[in-house]
């Protein structure tokens, strides 16, 4: 499946709304066909919201559109992934307050 | 907890605060004419081993020798004691006389409660042996025993350590790097205990941005197990008998320790630091008491389950007796008992809940509608809308943390429906045609929950549909004690596996299509005890508790646990009675169905089984009942 990066800006208006999303990803996983949401950096912006830049394996944007509507979440673009580097595998998960 | 172990050990090498007195008594054994011997005796954490410490370097200080051995070190033997004793310090080998004017020596024992074995020996063999110039310091966690204060009489000093004074407890705190605002609420609830200070202040320098709830639990199940292992058998047994309680009682101690007077029993857990004696009896710490459950379960599962067996008997006891607050009580005491994952949670949250679930307002239609629209068929989605105008308040939502409406449920009393509802919705046919059936006693209730949606899931689980199920549980536990039975529907056997533990099955007949969509009715009758029978079965259904039965085959009838035998007859009686429950049942049918013949005339057969069988059921005798002019009626066993 091709790989997408998501930018989500102020997806998220406090904390709470994060940890809520997270509790539902399994549960969205397994009811949307074609999507495996692979991981997402969250990042705290000045006014106090928070915004996500999401990496997912999708069959097609459509699916992704899906996705978002299904977690109620803003989709600022849709970027097909060309080449990935990794140059060193992700630290332990930054756990939110 | 201290971020490493060194930085733990520093903390706790810090001369200890609060103990000056106990100390001041400890050194009076290097003077002459004091004390022989002493024992210092606290719960672990208590800091003994502290003091043991700062009294060392003290007589040191003052001139003795001191040979300090540690018994979490030495191996419980004569031979091993006496090996550590030689390689401590010569001086206070046995063979060596001490010259006159020569030094006091102070043995050290810590941890002595490891070396109970050699306990006799080492004060009837040992230190009469021992020269004269040798003193004796034990620390242990048991209070010296009668042995011990008739060997040394008043030459015997006994050092208890207790909590530490609030002053002192805060000192501790505010040199652990606490504020004053952290050290009060670390205080609170580590209640002066030396160890617990140290290990939640370390926990709060450590962690400074974790919520007080991230750090509390971690810190109260490490003490506990300490806890645990420094108290005495009898209130060890209490804890643990008592874990599988939601709070403890009289009567319900006495049910889960049969052995002594629950009196004396309550006494010793009321004295634990972990618990508060509240309006409805004794609550133990919900942290202590998970951790307490959790070992006893995986250590002694026999055990665990005779606990919870006693504790349903009893509770199951209450519950037939009692009344108003009382008996909410007692349904709240089964449902600690209850293991099923979907009702423990609805009571017993293990996790943060971020959906807030409450009773769907009027502006809330339109969400409702768009959550059905993205996964229902239009003839679903009209149906909805059909129900949201003639039952608004039947509705119930989930929120996200924005406020946003993210699943809503269905659920009101069949009676709130109205007709042309119950007419347009083909669902409710198969609901009304059972109840017409089966309808229930006057008075009692007939909830129907008809939908239950979520936004990103649909039907198939997510937390936040989740949350109004287990609001739905709730609603409906507190809808009364007059709730009997609750039609439903399922789509999809996923969610029928889900409901079935909760005593959901599907209804006779076929599947409902609406909108191409099967359909599948589903029922579950709480009984003529309603919630409380319930409740007690779904409990039952947990480890160690059989259900109330009847073995036709086995003459035999399980009731609270208790295998009954019965005879053929009473055997018979019985099954007839329970096939018809709740409703009266002549003596004419009984005779006709099953002695086989039909009499009118003057026999007392049925009065002489009804009898012994209330003699059987003992305590429950009173659900087989006389209906006057008529015959006999079963409750609920």
């Amino acid at each position: 499946m091709p790989l997408y990066l998501v930018p989500r800006t102020r997806a998220w208006l406090s904390a709470e709304e994060v940890a809520a999303a997270a509790d539902c990803v399994p549960a969205v996983n397994d009811t949307i066909d074609g999507l495996r949401w692979i991981r997402s950096y969250i990042v705290e912006e000045e006014d106090g919201t928070f915004s996500g830049y999401c990496v997912y394996e999708a069959d097609n944007p459509e699916v992704l559109r899906e996705h978002a509507d299904a977690l109620m979440l803003p989709t600022d673009a849709i970027k097909p992934v060309v080449a990935t580097m990794v140059v060193a595998p992700d630290p332990e998960p930054v756990v939110t307050r | 907890m201290a971020a490493t172990f060194g930085a733990l050990l520093a903390e706790r090498r810090a001369a200890p605060l609060g103990r000056d007195d106990e100390l001041a008594a400890l050194l009076g054994l290097i003077e002459a004419g004091g004390p022989m011997a002493a024992i210092v005796h606290g719960v672990a954490g208590a800091g003994k081993s502290a003091l043991l410490r700062a009294f060392r370097a003290e007589a040191a200080a003052r001139g003795a020798a001191v040979v300090a051995i540690d018994g979490r070190a030495v191996e419980p033997t004569e031979h091993a004691f006496r090996a550590a004793l030689a390689d401590g310090q010569p001086a206070a080998a046995p063979e060596r006389r001490a010259a006159p004017g020569a030094p006091l020596t102070v043995l050290v024992v810590d941890a002595a409660e490891r070396l109970r074995l050699i306990d006799g020996w080492l004060r009837q063999e040992l230190l009469p042996s021992l020269p004269a110039h040798v003193r004796l310091v034990l620390a242990t966690r048991d209070a010296p025993g009668a042995a011990w204060r008739s060997a040394f009489g008043e030459l015997l000093l006994t050092v208890p350590l207790g909590p530490l004074a609030p002053a002192d407890a805060c000192e501790v705190l505010r040199r652990a790097g606490l504020d004053e605002e952290q050290a009060a609420w670390v205080n609170r609830f580590t209640r002066g205990h030396p160890l617990s200070l140290q290990l939640a202040a370390s926990a709060v320098r450590a962690r400074p941005h974790e919520p007080e709830d991230a750090i509390l639990p971690t810190v109260v199940q490490e003490l506990a197990a300490l806890y645990l292992d420094g108290l005495d058998a009898a209130t060890r047994e209490g804890l643990d008998a008592t874990s599988v309680l939601r709070r403890v009682t009289l009567s319900l101690l006495e049910a889960v320790v049969p052995g002594e007077p629950p009196q004396a029993a309550f006494a010793r857990l009321a004295s634990l630091p972990f618990a508060e004696l509240g309006r409805e009896g004794l609550v133990i710490n919900d942290t202590v008491r998970e951790a307490v459950l959790a070992l006893l379960r995986s250590t002694d599962p026999v055990r665990h389950r005779a606990y919870r067996a006693a504790a349903w008997r009893q509770i199951r006891s209450e519950l037939a007796g009692g009344a108003g607050a009382a008996r909410w009580a007692s349904v709240a005491d089964m449902l600690a008992l209850v293991e099923e994952p979907l009702v423990r949670e609805a009571f017993f949250p293990s996790s943060v809940q971020h959906f807030a679930v409450e009773r769907a307002r009027p502006a809330d239609g339109a969400a409702i509608e768009a959550i059905a629209a993205r996964h229902e068929t239009p003839e679903e989605v009209a149906l909805v809308r059909a129900w949201w105008s003639a039952v608004p308040h039947a509705f119930r939502v989930a929120r996200d943390p924005r406020g946003r409406v993210v699943a809503f449920t269905v659920l009101c009393e069949l009676g709130d429906v109205p007709r042309r509802l119950l007419a347009e919705d083909p669902i409710c046919e198969p609901w009304r045609r059972h109840l017409a059936e089966h309808p229930v006693p006057e008075g009692q209730q007939v909830l129907v929950a008809r939908q239950a949606l979520a936004h990103a899931t649909g039907v198939a689980t997510s937390p936040c549909l989740a949350a109004l199920l287990r609001d739905l549980e709730r609603a409906t536990l507190g809808a009364g004690p007059a709730v009997r039975r609750i039609y439903s529907v399922v789509r999809g056997d996923a969610l029928l596996a889900q409901i079935g533990p909760l005593g959901f099955t599907p209804l006779p007949g076929r599947e409902v299509v609406v909108g191409g969509l099967a359909h599948r009715p589903t029922l579950c009758d709480l009984g003529p005890d309603s919630v409380a029978g319930w409740v007690s079965r779904l409990a039952a259904d947990g480890p160690a508790v059989e259900a109330t039965r009847l073995d036709g085959d086995a003459r035999e009838l399980v009731l609270d646990g208790r295998r009954i035998a019965l005879t053929k007859l009473e055997c018979d009686v019985l099954a007839h009675l329970r096939d018809r429950e709740g409703r009266a049942v002549t003596r004419e049918s009984l005779l006709r169905d099953v002695w086989g013949y039909e009499w009118t005339g003057g026999s007392n057969v049925v009065e002489v089984a009804v009898s012994g069988l209330r003699r059987k059921l003992g305590s429950r005798a009173g659900a087989l009942q006389t209906v006057r002019g008529v015959g006999y009626r079963l409750r609920e066993l």
